[in-house]
């Protein structure tokens, strides 16, 4: 079915653009301290490697961050850190450890379960490598963070890959979502329904 | 049993055991009940558990994938640099 707006748009291959709010990122390398060699002498890190990863940040952070960079802002507007959620395939999703009943991925691929973000797949034109990728998952208890150096240098490294963004208003979709589930109130009890 | 004019609907069990103490598995009990659920389900509802029926029988249709281990991660020797107090941020007036 065509789309009056596209979902996705390719990113910028380079380091030469700012990281983008709702980007996706493949190959992105997260380095773990081995919990046992805290305190050690010689330490010892596990690189963990995100398949894909999104970005969460917010869209100006962003860009303030890379002028502040460049020298051209204030250092003031540095960020420490990416703001970044783990993406895994939609069918890892759905038949991963636990599973999922039938109604629980109905509410999930429509975007209805708070908990969990439905992508549809990318096409290769609308991916910067050209080669585009499958139906996508989010669950948003699963966020992380890397140095925001750290993370450009990766990419300049060729090591992580910048592949797309989703578009307006799908990103604001998205986004919207994972503050409003960082953001829910847990209640004793649901409202008695008689 | 349900019926409509000409037409009628049964579902019938058939037990193959002739003992009195019958040992049925979960999934048999199961599929019994959803039978007698249905049964009972009045006209006007029998449109949403079709629709509802028919997501299930597509969501389990689909066989499971078989989902590859990814490699244990092995970890590497890092060297510890000198700590450091975190530099105080300054707040420019935007």
């Amino acid at each position: 079915m065509a789309r009056p707006t596209p979902i996705y748009q390719a990113s910028p291959p380079s380091v030469q653009h700012a990281l983008r709010q709702g980007e996706i990122l493949t190959n992105l390398i997260q380095i773990h301290l081995d919990l046992q060699t805290i305190g050690l002498p010689e330490p010892r890190v596990t690189p963990r490697r995100h398949e894909y990863a999104l970005v969460l940040s917010q869209d100006c952070d962003l860009d303030l961050d890379f002028n502040a960079r460049a020298g051209t802002i204030s250092a003031d507007k540095l960020i420490p850190c990416v703001l970044f959620c783990e993406v895994i395939t939609a069918q890892e999703l759905r038949f991963g450890p636990g599973g999922m009943n039938s109604t629980i991925w109905g509410n999930v691929r429509a975007n209805k379960h708070e908990r969990y973000q439905f992508l549809q797949k990318v096409e290769p034109t609308e991916d910067c490598s050209g080669k585009g990728f499958p139906e996508l998952g989010i669950d948003f208890k699963r966020y992380f963070t890397i140095q925001a150096d750290e993370v450009y240098r990766r990419i300049e490294l060729g090591e992580a890959q910048r592949r797309c963004v989703l578009s307006s208003p799908y990103l604001e979709h998205l986004c919207c979502r994972f503050a409003n589930y960082l953001s829910r109130v847990a209640l004793p009890l649901d409202h008695l329904s008689e | 049993m349900e019926e409509a004019g000409a037409a009628n609907f049964r579902v019938s069990i058939h037990f193959s055991e002739t003992t009195s103490e019958l040992e049925l598995p979960a999934a048999m009990r199961s599929r019994i009940l959803c039978h007698l659920l249905v049964s009972q389900i009045p006209d006007r509802g029998l449109g949403e558990a079709l629709e509802s029926l028919f997501e299930m029988w597509r969501f389990y249709r689909e066989p499971v994938p078989r989902m590859i281990e990814p490699p244990r991660p092995q970890s590497l020797p890092a060297k510890l640099g000198a700590t450091y107090d975190r530099p105080p941020f300054h707040i420019a007036e935007d």
